[in-house]
């Protein structure tokens, strides 16, 4: 079994060295990447409509389930770029390792790097654990079984007005905000947006995009716990 | 007297006739050949990409780790071209006449015109080859001047010609190492010529990481090798710079010409202690927008912006009113010295002269300036820690060239049949002194249409692959060369090579620098065999010969420096004249310029080896000048 | 003159079988005039003297055009100076009394072959698979008759100036040389000579720049802020457009 496993993936690298290497497999990070950055904006754009009170949050669950074949496509869409980004990444990283496995006796010092761009897979995977938690928690409800009949307004409510779980949320927030405030730009350079003079901007730009969806993200949470927004 | 083989015809033809009657080698037959080229400069790499083309075997080496890092790569100025495109008044003719003359009529003129034409294809082949020349906004090339012309024919990539142009070179190589035609052989450097029956028949080369010796055989050899500026320890040459290959190919029985031929650049960062490793050079372009000069006063301490322009003295513009600042290297280095050994040479030591870009910044601005020069005013920076947007560059002449090399005729063949030397390494076209911008020429023009044109006519008169490597003759090479090395790994002495070479240094620069002397000379020639027995007694080579061993190298060069210098010392003490880097103080004229003696040296000197203690023998090539009248330069 | 005193701590590596420690050497007397290497050669003659092993490293024209010397230094590949070479760096950079790490360029790719010098070849294969325009010697149309916009020219030029010192893979936590191929791509891509080729070439060199083991691109742009030459991270973004180009072929 092991050895099956083996062999396939044996192949599977194989076939990506020669018809993908190790630029087309960034490539393809970049362009999970930016569908996850679309989905996280959706997302947002969803969330943010608790500010309009319960009854509007409220319906935008139904609403969404009232497509239900988009809404399943979508979620098979999502599952599979996840997927995707998540296997590049560990596969590139495992052959990034490969490429020096005799490190410096000095640690590098960096010159040029940002502290995220060293850490996305880190943050990465804070992001994985969160989605998880994030779907045990308000997707599947795991926490609230025996009050199932929580609206997911309510649910909100209850849930941040846990200190724990908040800042849980918000710690998951900053690594989204380390992942996106690199991943933005480099997905721009991966995707070779940035051959003209603007790739300073655009750098900047990701930085604050990633800042702004952070705090918008963050808002909720905390204006749940400091009662801005209330039963 | 040798035979230089000069075609016959008037001399714009001389070069069409030769190939006319020339007769190729079937293509067929071609790769039965093989050309080993050692050197992957300018003049190795494109000699080693065009063979390749052609369809021959080669095998091409160098010393350093990649093809790309040869000595050329240094080269910043730019590369001459009779192309006009500035309308001008260029032309073949002209460039012809510029490098003669300011080769100090010492150069063969059929090769000169041969070079000149062949100037304007480097351009074309370059450009297709994707070198990233200067250009105008309407796209097409810019020109700059250089030293020793009146018009503007340099070709340029900022101040990183050579570097492109090599790059080029180097890519052609890549090209068709990728086709099979040529093998690269990387960190392997020759020790010896295998000579067979007066043939060159191959080289021993030793592997510079595994230490291992070994015999390359094939049907022709060509040196591409490079100068031998080290010769003096500091030049502006790369510090792996060396004459060995050329040397012991002479010890073969090729004849080494004019080895006294020395250019000592005027510009260079000034040395700033014991400790120099090398010097550096500042582009010679810069005299186009800089201004050379010194205090009029005699010690005078203030520093540069303290001095006001009535008490400055523009030498060279004084001297040379109609070439000012670009005069050539010969005369503007010894300009330098004179007023530096007057007392008026600035910075440490007094060795040093302004060179000044205010007037130029005022002019046109220092982004203009910038875009021109920057590269080499951030490398003066580093350098020296000062600022020259603010304040006067120190220069000071440095050994830069050598003219001199093994002898060659028309078809660039020593006198070892079957030996090619091409570039630096060899001694044919710039006579006394060479103009700025004509190496990278020079070096093209020899590997890429020169050679695979010439190398024919040799390679039509043998049978390939007459010379097995297991050959006892091959064997007995390498045997040779393992116990040279051995005799320098076991003398196990106390200092190290860099020492020697110092000392030799100081020797070459004080008797055998700017301006020679015969009893100067003589003192060198008894010098430096003092210094060549204690090398051979007290250097100290740690570790092994058959390991990667730095040490063994620089050893192994120097001791053929040792030895050649005197050769050098010799060639200026038996040529009693001045002319072009070469300067006798016994012979000049009133105001300090140069001497030829045309009645009893217009000659070049050609020595063949006797053995070592035994003095070489001179021999001579006569130069005739039938296309240019013998005139006593001037650049007034 | 104020001399100054140094502790070097140098990676020693006999041969690419044996393995490395870090030897420490005390240093005196060095004048901040020097450079880098020269004071290495001051250390490497007294060290022949005294009959020990000198440090082996590599340098060759020692103004920053030939890219031979590579030594990371104290932690940054070249030293800490922005767009200078290891030979390029002078001691009045270094405080009296500093510890000095003089370390090799680490990469799969780059073999040790003794103490700070390691093998580059992959990079000169990695030229070979595809790093040139064809055009055999006595071809070439006359010079101008192709105009090139200067834009571009300058563009190909600021890509060209590359020196192969290996200085981005040094730096690169993933030992990526994609800053090296990217100047090449980008150098030739800017070109009109370069255009018929332009899809094979970036396929070439890709395919050889993996199998030479170098690692992929995180963009973290360290290896812009260690080239000695400054060349941009826009030649990445310009080899990833080139390969992009390039898939469909
Ligand atoms: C700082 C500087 C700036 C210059 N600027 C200009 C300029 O602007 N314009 C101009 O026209 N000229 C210039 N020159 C001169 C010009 O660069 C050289 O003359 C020219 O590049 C020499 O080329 P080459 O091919 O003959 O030899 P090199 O480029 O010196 O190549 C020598 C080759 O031989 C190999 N080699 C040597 N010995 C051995 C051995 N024993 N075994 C194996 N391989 C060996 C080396 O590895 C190397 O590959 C400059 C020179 C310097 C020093
Ligand atoms: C919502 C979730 C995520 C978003 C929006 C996202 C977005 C991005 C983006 C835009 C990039 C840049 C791609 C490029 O450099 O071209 C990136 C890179 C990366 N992502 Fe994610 N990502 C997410 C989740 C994850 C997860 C779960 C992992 C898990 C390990 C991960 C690991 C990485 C890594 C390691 C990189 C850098 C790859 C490299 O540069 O070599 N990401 N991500
Ligand atoms: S020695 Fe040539 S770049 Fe440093």
């Amino acid at each position: 079994m092991i050895t099956l496993i083996e062999s396939i993936e044996s192949k599977i690298c194989t076939l990506i060295e020669s018809k993908i290497s190790i630029v087309g497999s960034k490539v393809i990070m970049a362009l999970t990447g930016a569908c996850l950055t679309m989905f996280i904006l959706i997302h947002l754009l969803g969330n943010m409509q608790l500010y309009a009170g319960r009854d509007i949050f409220n319906s935008y669950p139904e609403l969404l389930r009232n497509f239900p074949i988009s809404l399943w496509f979508a979620r098979i869409l999502l599952i599979f770029t996840f997927i995707s980004h998540i296997s590049m990444a560990v596969y590139l990283e495992r052959k990034n390792k490969l490429s020096r496995i005799i490190q410096y006796n000095n640690e590098l010092i960096p010159i040029g790097s940002s502290f995220a761009s060293r850490t996305m897979l880190y943050s990465g995977f804070v992001i994985i654990a969160f989605v998880l938690f994030h779907l045990i928690h308000l997707t599947w409800k795991c926490f609230y079984v025996q009050n199932p009949n929580l609206d997911l307004y309510s649910l909100m409510i209850v849930s941040f007005r846990n200190p724990f779980i908040t800042i849980f949320y918000i710690l998951a927030q900053i690594s989204l905000f380390l992942h996106l405030s690199h991943g933005f730009s480099s997905a721009a350079q991966t995707l070779s947006l940035t051959r003209n003079k603007l790739a300073k901007n655009i750098r900047l730009f990701g930085f604050w995009f990633a800042f702004i969806v952070t705090i918008l993200y963050i808002s909720i949470p905390v204006s749940i716990l400091l009662r801005v927004i209330h039963d | 007297m040798i035979n230089p083989k000069i075609p016959n015809g008037p001399i714009e033809n001389k070069w069409a006739n030769y190939i006319n009657n020339s007769k190729p080698i079937n293509h067929a037959n071609r790769s039965k050949y093989h050309i080993i080229i050692v050197g992957t400069g300018l003049a190795g790499a494109s000699a080693a990409a065009s063979l390749g083309e052609l369809g021959f075997r080669v095998s091409s080496f160098c010393f350093q780790d990649s093809p790309r890092r040869a000595h050329s790569i240094a080269a910043q100025g730019g590369i001459n071209a009779a192309k006009n495109y500035k309308n001008d008044g260029d032309s073949v003719w002209r460039l012809f006449y510029d490098t003669i003359k300011g080769g100090d009529f010492r150069a063969r003129e059929a090769n000169v015109y041969r070079l000149a034409q062949l100037s304007v294809k480097i351009i074309d082949h370059c450009v297709a080859q994707g070198v990233p020349f200067a250009r105008e906004y309407g796209g097409l090339l810019d020109n700059r001047s250089f030293g020793g012309s009146l018009v503007s024919r340099t070709f340029y990539a900022k101040g990183q010609t050579g570097q492109q142009l090599l790059l080029g070179a180097y890519s052609a190589l890549n090209r068709q190492i990728s086709a099979g035609t040529v093998k690269s052989f990387p960190r392997t450097e020759m020790q010896d010529l295998i000579v067979v029956d007066g043939h060159a028949k191959g080289i021993v080369a030793r592997n510079l990481i595994t230490g291992e010796l070994r015999a390359y055989t094939a049907d022709a050899v060509v040196l591409a090798t490079g100068g031998y500026s080290p010769a003096f320890y500091l030049s502006t040459n790369a510090i792996g710079c060396n004459v060995s290959a050329t040397y012991r190919a002479y010890k073969k029985g090729a004849f080494f010409a004019n080895p006294c031929y020395t250019q000592i650049h005027p510009t260079c960062i000034p040395q700033s202690g014991e400790h120099q490793s090398k010097l550096t050079l500042m582009s010679e372009s810069l005299r186009n927008d800089g201004r050379v000069w010194v205090p009029l006063m005699h010690n005078d301490h203030r520093s540069a912006e303290q001095i006001p322009e009535q008490e400055r003295d523009y030498y060279l513009e004084r001297k040379y009113p109609s070439y000012g600042n670009l005069a050539p290297r010969d005369i503007s280095s010894r300009a330098a010295k004179q007023v530096c050994d007057d007392g008026r040479g600035v910075g440490p030591g007094g060795k040093g002269v302004y060179l000044d870009f205010s007037n130029a910044i005022r002019r046109v601005g220092k982004s203009v300036i910038s875009a021109r020069y920057g590269n080499l005013f951030d490398m003066y920076i580093k350098i020296t820690g000062e600022n020259p947007y603010d304040k006067p560059m120190r220069i000071y002449p440095a050994v830069h060239y050598t003219m001199g090399g093994l002898w060659v005729d028309y078809d660039l063949m020593s006198t070892v049949p079957g030996l090619f030397v091409l570039g630096e390494a060899n001694f044919s076209d710039h006579g006394a002194n060479r103009l700025g911008a004509s190496a990278l020429m020079q070096g093209l023009a020899d590997g890429y249409f020169v050679l695979p044109n010439t190398i024919a006519g040799y390679l039509n008169q043998i049978k390939p692959g007459l010379i097995k490597d297991n050959d006892l003759r091959i064997t007995e090479s390498v045997d040779t060369s393992r116990e040279y090395i051995r005799r320098l790994m076991m003398i196990k002495g106390t200092k190290s090579p860099d020492y020697f070479h110092r000392e030799l240094g100081k020797i070459m620069w004080n008797d055998c620098g700017m301006a020679r002397t015969e009893s100067s000379l003589r003192r060198a020639l008894s010098e430096i065999p003092k210094i060549r027995e204690a090398f051979w007694k007290d250097v100290n080579i740690p570790g092994s010969d058959m390991e990667f061993n730095q040490t063994l190298e620089k050893a192994n060069r120097v001791a053929d420096f040792l030895e050649f210098s005197e050769l050098l010392c010799l060639d200026a003490l038996k040529r009693n004249e001045s002319c072009g880097g070469h300067f006798r103080e016994e012979y000049q004229t009133i105001d300090g310029e140069a001497q030829r003696n045309d009645e009893e040296f217009c000659h070049v000197a050609a020595w063949e080896y006797k053995g070592l203690g035994n003095e070489p023998v001179r021999h001579q090539e006569q130069l005739k000048f039938e296309n240019i009248h013998l005139a006593q330069r001037s650049y007034k | 003159m104020n001399l100054r005193n140094y502790t070097l701590k140098i990676w020693r590596q006999k041969d690419k079988f044996s393995p490395s420690y870090l030897d420490t050497i005390q240093v005196k007397d060095i004048s901040p005039d020097m450079s880098l290497l020269e004071m290495l050669d001051v250390v490497n003659n007294h060290l022949i003297t005294i009959n020990k092993e000198p440090i082996a490293f590599e340098s060759d024209c020692r103004e920053g055009i030939c890219g031979a010397c590579s030594i990371v230094i104290n932690g940054i590949p070249h030293g800490k100076e922005r767009g200078t070479t290891a030979c390029q760096l002078h001691m009045r950079h270094f405080e009296d009394g500093e510890t000095i790490t003089l370390e090799p360029w680490r990469a799969e790719a780059f073999i040790p072959i003794k103490d700070l010098v390691v093998d580059r070849t992959a990079f000169d294969r990695i030229q070979q698979a595809g790093g040139y325009i064809s055009v055999n010697t006595g071809s070439a149309p006359d010079a101008h008759s192709m105009l090139i916009h200067k834009n571009a020219a300058d563009e190909a030029f600021d890509a060209a100036a590359c020196i192969g010192c290996g200085a981005c893979v040094a730096a690169c936590k993933n030992a990526s040389a994609m800053l090296f191929v990217g100047a090449k791509i980008s150098q030739l891509a800017h070109l009109p000579q370069g255009d018929p080729e332009r899809k094979r070439r970036t396929n070439a060199m890709v395919m050889q720049m993996e199998k030479e083991g170098f690692g992929s691109c995180s963009n973290t742009l360290e290896c812009e802020a260690v080239c000695p030459k400054e060349i941009s991270t826009k030649v990445i973004a310009e080899l990833n457009w080139e390969f992009i180009r390039s898939i469909n072929n």
